[in-house]
C-alpha cells in the first residue's frame, strides 16, 4: 500500500523538478522570455538591406497591434507586420528600431535595438607569384600561404585592433588556436577545395559582437604566359600566342607563372626548358628566361617550360608555345 | 480533268518567272548604286558571304565630328616611362617625358612640336617614372620588382645631365605633386606607409599608412588629397573603396569583385563584377547609393579634371567587355580598341570625344592618363606600344 503514496509524490513533484530545470512555471506557459528583434543579415553594413523580425517565445505578440519606428519615423507599411524591410544608414549612424505591441488587454510594450552599421571588410593578400608589372592581385592556389587582415570602419575611421577579439576559421578550423585580442591579420595555407570558406567575428573585450562575416576564396591551379622580353625595355606585358612566327633572329622569351607559390618561384625544385621535347641549359641566371636564336633556313620549334617544387609545396605549373622562325 | 488544269496551271507560273528573270537579266541596268542583284533582302547568315570590312566597322564606329579628330596627336614613337607637361614662362607649353630603357628624358614643344633632349644621363632599365610640373625634378624606377632601384634627379639650367639622389626606401607607388615633390607609397610591416619627399631639402615627410600591401592607389595631383585607394582588382576577390585626404580615411560605400576605381573630392567612379557582368557605377562622396555610368568603363582609364571634380575623362570600349574582367586585361590577353569620353557624374551623362582608330588609324588601349595643369591636355600612353599620345581637350566644342 505504501508504494501508492510513493507514486503519488513522485508524480506530484516530478513536474516541479522540470520546471525548476527550465526556470519556474512560467517557463513553460506565459514565459520570462521577452520579445526581441531579430535582424537578418545579423550586421547589415551601410546602406545595406535587411529584415527586421520580432521573434516571440512568449505569448506577447500574439494578438498585439504592432507598430513599427525607424529612427523616430514610424514605418506605416509594418503595421501589425512581425517583418519590416529596411535599409541600414551611413557608418556610424546610430538609428533606433523600435516595435511597440499592444497586447489585445492594453498593456504596451516597446522591443528595441539599434542599428549602428559598420564597413566589415576582409582583405587577401596571397603569397603567390604574379609578374611585376601586373597590376592585378595574385590569387590563392592550393597549399599557398594568404595574409588575411579585417578592417573594420565606423564612418570616422578604422576601430583600434587591440581593443577588438577576433576568431578566424577556415573551412570551420580555428586559426591561430581560436580567438585573438588584437588578432586582425592571420596568415593560413590554402585548405584543399576550389572554394574554401572564411570566416571571422568579432567581438568587444567583454564578448559582445560586433561584427561577423564570411567570405568564399578561389583555390587556382597556378597558370603559365609567355613574354617577350627586350634587353632594353623589359618585358612586354602581352603574352605571345601560343602559335607564335619570330621575323627576327633571335627571341628572348620570359615565362611568367601566376599564382605560383613565392616559395615555389624563388626555390624551384625543377625549372626546366625543353626544345622540340629535349632537355636545354638556358645558361641564364634566371632559370625563367630564354634566348632562342634561328638556326639555318629556320623552322617551327616546340618550346616547353615546367616549373614544380617537390618538397615544400606540392604544385608547379607547365606550359609549352610553338614558335616558327 | 481538274488535274491537268493543275498542271497546266504550274506550268504557266514556271513560265512565267522564267520570262520575268530574262527580262530583269537583259534589261536590267546596274550602277555604282543601283543592282540588280541586290534585292535588299538585309543581312545574311550564310558563312560564305563577306561583308567589306569597312561597311560591316562604319556601323560601329561611334560618330565623331572632324574637328576633334584633329585634337589627337601621337607625341612619341618611343616608349614612355613617366611624362608631364611643363608650363614656364620662359619655354611656354611643353611636355617633358622620360625614355623607357635609357632615362633620358626629352622635352616637346606643344606649340612648335620641336623635340629636345634635356638630359642625356642613363638610367638603365628606367621603367617608370614621374616629372614635376616646374621640370626640375625627376623620380625615376630602374628595373622592377626586388631589383628595382630608384633614383631622384635634378635638372639644371645649361646641362643635359642629371644630379641624382638614389631612394633606399622600397617604393611600390609614386607620382609628382603640384608643389613640386613626390609622394610616394614604401612598403612598412604588412602595410604601406605614404611619405612625401622633397627634392629641395632631401626630406620625407610622413602623411598617412594603409593597413594592407597589395593596394592600388591613384594619387591625386596635390599631396592631401583625396588619393583613391583600394586592394588591388581581380574578378575573384572582394574589394572595397578608401580615399584619404589630409591623412584621414574615408571608406566609401563601394564594394564588390574585381573592383578598381577612380575619384575626386566629390564622387567616384568604380566598376565591379555584378553577376557575371562586369559594371561601373558612380557614386556621390557623401551618398549611400550608387548609379550605373551609361558606358562601361575600367577606372584605371579614367581621369577627373582638376577644374571640376564631377568630370572625367575616360577610355572606353563599346563592346562587351571579355569574362572576368579586368583580370585578362591586366595580364595582356585582351587588348582593347578605346575611344574618349568626356562622363559626367552629376548629370550621368558621356559625351564622345575622339575615336582614334577612325581619327588616326590607330587603335589605342589607353592606360596612364593624366591631365595638364589647367586642363587644357590630355595625356596618355597606348599600353600596345607604350608610346604618348595627348588630346586637346579644353575648348572642345566650343
Amino acid at each position: 500500500m505504501w508504494y501508492r503514496y510513493v507514486c503519488l509524490v513522485v508524480l506530484v513533484c516530478l513536474p516541479s523538478v522540470s520546471a525548476a530545470q527550465m526556470g519556474g512555471l512560467d517557463g513553460l506557459t506565459a514565459g520570462n522570455q521577452e520579445p526581441t528583434i531579430i535582424l537578418d543579415p545579423l550586421f547589415p553594413s551601410p546602406g545595406q538591406s535587411f529584415t527586421a523580425t520580432v521573434q516571440d517565445f512568449s505569448r506577447t505578440v500574439f494578438g498585439s497591434e504592432i507598430t513599427w519606428s525607424y529612427n523616430g519615423t514610424v514605418i506605416e507599411e509594418g503595421s501589425n507586420q512581425r517583418s519590416v524591410e529596411l535599409v541600414a544608414p551611413a557608418a556610424g549612424g546610430n538609428y533606433e528600431l523600435t516595435a511597440q505591441l499592444v497586447t489585445p488587454v492594453g498593456l504596451v510594450q516597446l522591443v528595441t535595438t539599434t542599428i549602428n552599421p559598420i564597413f566589415i571588410d576582409i582583405i587577401i593578400e596571397p603569397q603567390t607569384r604574379v609578374p611585376d608589372w601586373y597590376s592585378g592581385r595574385a590569387l590563392p592556389s592550393y597549399a599557398s600561404q594568404i595574409n588575411a587582415t579585417i578592417l573594420l570602419h565606423d564612418g570616422t575611421d578604422f576601430l583600434d585592433p587591440n581593443q577588438h577579439v577576433y576568431t578566424w576559421r577556415i573551412n570551420q578550423q580555428a586559426i591561430e588556436g581560436g580567438a585573438l585580442r588584437g588578432g586582425h591579420k592571420v596568415s593560413f595555407a590554402t585548405p584543399r577545395g576550389s572554394t574554401p570558406v572564411l570566416v571571422v567575428s568579432v567581438t568587444d573585450t567583454r564578448g559582445t559582437a560586433i561584427a561577423s562575416r564570411a567570405i568564399t576564396m578561389p583555390s587556382l591551379f597556378p597558370e603559365l604566359f609567355f613574354y617577350e622580353k627586350h634587353s632594353l625595355y623589359g618585358v612586354k606585358n602581352i603574352p605571345l600566342q601560343p602559335d607564335v612566327a619570330v621575323v627576327g633572329g633571335v627571341l628572348n622569351l620570359q615565362a611568367e607563372p601566376y599564382f605560383l607559390d613565392t616559395r615555389v618561384y624563388n626555390r624551384p625544385d625543377i625549372a626546366a626548358w625543353e626544345i622540340n621535347s629535349v632537355s636545354t641549359d638556358t645558361g641564364s641566371s634566371n632559370p625563367y628566361e630564354i634566348t632562342l636564336s634561328r638556326v639555318g633556313s629556320g623552322g617551327r620549334t616546340l618550346l616547353q617550360f615546367h616549373v614544380r617544387s617537390l618538397q615544400e609545396v606540392l604544385q608547379g605549373v607547365e606550359e609549352q608555345i610553338m614558335i616558327s622562325f | 480533268m481538274k488535274r491537268i488544269g493543275l498542271i497546266v496551271g504550274g506550268i504557266a507560273v514556271v513560265l512565267l518567272l522564267i520570262g520575268i528573270w530574262a527580262f530583269v537579266l537583259f534589261t536590267g541596268t546596274t550602277s555604282d548604286t543601283v543592282s540588280f542583284t541586290d534585292f535588299e533582302f538585309g543581312d545574311t547568315t550564310d558563312p560564305n558571304v563577306i561583308i567589306p570590312e569597312s561597311l560591316s566597322d562604319s556601323e560601329n564606329q561611334p560618330e565623331v565630328r572632324e574637328e576633334a579628330n584633329q585634337r589627337l596627336h601621337q607625341l612619341t614613337t618611343k616608349q614612355v616611362a613617366g611624362f608631364a607637361e611643363i608650363n614656364t614662362s620662359t619655354n611656354g607649353r611643353q611636355v617633358y617625358y622620360i625614355e623607357t630603357g635609357t632615362g633620358h628624358i626629352f622635352s616637346i614643344d606643344l606649340e612648335t612640336r620641336n623635340q629636345k633632349r634635356v638630359s642625356a644621363t642613363t638610367i638603365p632599365l628606367a621603367s617608370k617614372g614621374a616629372v614635376t610640373p616646374n621640370g626640375k625634378h625627376v623620380l625615376i624606377q630602374s628595373n622592377t620588382g626586388s631589383r628595382a632601384q630608384f633614383v631622384v634627379g635634378t635638372l639644371t639650367d645649361g646641362s643635359d645631365r642629371l644630379s641624382n639622389v638614389p631612394l633606399e626606401q622600397d617604393i611600390v607607388s609614386f607620382a609628382a605633386t603640384v608643389d613640386n615633390n613626390f609622394i610616394i607609397a614604401v612598403t612598412e610591416g604588412n602595410g604601406l606607409a605614404v611619405l612625401v619627399y622633397e627634392p629641395i631639402t632631401d626630406q620625407l615627410i610622413p602623411q598617412f599608412t594603409i593597413p594592407f600591401r597589395e593596394a592600388s592607389i591613384r594619387w591625386h595631383h596635390t599631396a592631401v588629397g583625396p588619393h583613391i585607394v583600394y586592394p588591388k582588382a581581380t574578378s575573384r576577390l572582394e574589394g572595397y573603396v578608401y580615399s584619404y585626404l589630409n591623412g584621414v580615411v574615408t571608406r566609401h560605400n563601394a564594394t564588390g569583385y574585381g573592383l578598381s576605381a577612380v575619384g575626386s573630392s566629390a564622387a567616384v567612379i568604380y566598376s565591379a563584377v555584378d553577376g557575371e557582368r562586369y559594371t561601373t557605377y558612380s557614386l556621390a562622396t557623401d551618398q549611400l547609393i550608387s548609379n550605373n555610368t551609361p558606358v562601361t568603363l575600367i577606372p584605371e582609364k579614367c581621369l577627373f579634371t582638376r577644374t571640376s571634380d564631377t568630370t572625367a575623362i575616360c577610355g572606353a570600349t563599346l563592346d562587351e567587355p571579355p569574362y572576368l574582367m579586368p583580370d585578362p586585361w591586366y595580364q595582356g590577353r585582351v587588348v582593347l580598341n578605346d575611344s574618349l569620353w568626356e562622363y559626367n557624374t552629376n548629370s550621368q551623362s558621356a559625351r564622345l570625344l575622339v575615336f582614334p582608330e577612325s581619327a588616326t588609324g590607330r587603335q589605342i588601349d589607353l592606360i596612364n592618363p593624366q591631365l595638364g595643369p589647367d586642363d587644357q591636355h590630355f595625356y596618355f600612353q597606348n599600353k600596345v606600344d607604350q608610346t604618348l599620345w595627348m588630346y586637346q581637350y579644353k575648348n572642345t566644342f566650343n
